[in-house]
């Protein structure tokens, strides 16, 4: 026997070759999805049908690749808006972009809370929002 | 037979620019704002305004319409969009009264709220 087996405690039930056993490589489940959008109109039109689920209390949306909901449109900037999850649904509120972030036609000026079906214009990116 | 009220329209499209631009009762049509559109019994169809470019390039104007439809099993369904050409004597309406900047419509979250 081992030093290294000297050390080990001795719980009932439990093996040294269990105790030493590799673990699985098994990945977190994710967070269930409390949305999506839906996008259906981008300037090369490839994302055009891409939806995206929503996960998480906060997510940035803009054309840096590092945002969870990253646009390629040259016209949303870096980081352009954030999504927040709050008890009564989920808030939009524009990041200071170059070209405004817009919902349902209006320009947001502050953050506004969002509701199924609304349409979010960010450059020329149009998005539907689902909540689930 | 005329539909009529003061806040209802057809599009008009004008040169802006170089560019074809549309208009509803004299206020510029932003992309995907929201607007309805009038149907042969009388009510009145929610969607949102966009356009199409067409094979010379101008700007066709286009009407979004999105459905979410009830799911009989436990998946959440994506919405359906359906788009088509807004006929140019299609009569419209802003479906909102205030459909400008949207400044304040809710109170703040208390500072504790906040992840």
């Amino acid at each position: 026997m081992s030093p290294i087996d000297n050390d080990l405690p001795d719980l009932p039930g439990l093996t040294q070759e269990t105790n030493l056993a590799p673990r699985p490589n098994v990945a977190p489940a994710p967070s269930p999805a409390h949305g999506s959008i839906k996008i259906t109109r981008c300037p090369d039109g490839r994302a055009v049908g891409r939806v995206e689920p929503l996960r998480g209390i906060m997510l940035k949306m803009g054309r840096d690749a590092a945002c969870p909901i990253s646009l390629n449109d040259p016209d949303v900037s870096r980081v352009h808006a954030i999504l927040t999850l709050s008890e009564d649904g989920l808030r939009i509120a524009d990041l200071n972009s170059t070209n405004g972030t817009w919902l349902n036609g209006a320009k947001i000026t502050t953050e506004v809370l969002l509701k199924t079906g609304d349409t979010l214009l960010l450059g020329a990116t149009v998005l539907i929002y689902t909540r689930l | 037979m005329t539909i009529g009220t003061t806040n209802t329209g057809c599009i008009e499209a004008r040169e802006v620019a170089g560019e074809t631009t549309h208009f509803l009762l004299g206020e510029k049509l932003r992309d995907a704002v929201t607007i309805e559109l009038r149907l042969s019994d009388g009510s009145w169809l929610r969607g949102f305004y966009d356009y199409r470019l067409a094979r010379d390039r101008s700007r066709v104007p286009v009407f979004n319409v999105v459905y979410h439809y009830a799911s009989n099993s436990n998946a959440h369904p994506d919405p359906i969009t359906t788009v088509f050409d807004l006929p140019q004597d299609a009569v419209l309406r802003w479906p909102l009264p205030d459909h400008g900047v949207i400044s304040n419509p809710l109170p703040p979250l208390p500072a504790s709220g906040r992840p």
